[in-house]
């Protein structure tokens, strides 16, 4: 499995269109801040109980924001996205 | 926080380089128009690194474009500039878990902390530590991998 970071595009736009033409404009997640998460190289170690961390959707998407106003993208941010992208499927299955 | 689906989404991928490929493509080439801008194709294409082209996936266009060594295809120029980026970066991280050290509570966006029973609370706060500890080991060594190219390239001399 190769990931093409164009295909990434692709995918958000294809998802983002057909979830617009069902009709939604806008998800709230502003209820929502922390979150388990499980850190790689455990996330994939499935022989043992892995350690937690938190992360903050606030900070993740204000961090974002940010890259929006032209700060320089880290891989991090990959990691807010979906994050982001989590709680909003979260919200679009209810 | 209201999460404006297509727009916000499309910009971010742009702004963290994901969407370049697509729009570079949709600048050169026709076919890419339908395929970025109307998605009309479900066949899953992908830009050849370097050529402007875009083929099909499985073919020969597979592979990093900078030949496995991140940031080799920047100038000096580019290179200070996310060098400047990201020490300024990881200075404010720095400042940002120093703080929460020191007050976790201070950032309790929603009460969600301050709510819970004490052994779940210190389980929030070392979580909520350590995730703040991999993002700036992650921004580091980014930071290295810049650094690392600067050396590489020829003296300015």
């Amino acid at each position: 499995m190769q990931i093409h970071l164009s295909q990434l595009a692709l995918l958000l736009t294809r998802l983002s269109e057909s979830y617009e033409e069902r009709g939604y404009d806008s998800v709230r997640i502003d209820d929502m801040d922390l979150y388990w998460i499980v850190q790689p190289p455990e996330w994939t170690d499935l022989q043992h109980e892995p350690p937690l961390c938190v992360g903050s959707l606030k900070d993740d998407w204000e961090a974002l924001q940010r890259v929006l106003e032209g700060q320089m993208p880290t891989s991090v941010d990959f990691d807010r996205l979906a994050a982001v992208l989590r709680a909003v499927s979260e919200r679009l299955a209810r | 926080m209201r999460f404006q689906s297509v727009l916000i989404l499309l910009t971010m991928l742009k702004v963290t380089g994901v969407l370049l490929p697509a729009r570079a493509a949709r600048a050169d080439e026709p076919e890419s128009t339908v395929l970025a801008g109307g998605l009309k194709s479900r066949r899953p294409l992908v830009k050849n690194p370097g050529s402007g082209a875009t083929t099909p996936l499985g073919s020969a266009a597979q592979g990093k474009s900078t030949g496995g060594k991140p940031y080799s295809n920047q100038t000096r120029q580019q290179l200070e500039r996310s060098k400047r980026s990201y020490e300024e970066l990881i200075r404010e991280h720095e400042q940002k878990l120093a703080d929460y050290r020191k007050n976790p509570l201070s950032q309790d966006n929603k009460g969600l902390l301050k709510n819970q029973p004490p052994d779940v609370q210190q389980k929030i706060i070392e979580g909520r530590i350590k995730e703040l500890e991999r993002q700036l080991e992650k921004q580091r060594s980014e930071l290295e991998k810049i650094n690392e190219a600067i050396r590489a390239l020829p003296s300015k001399d």
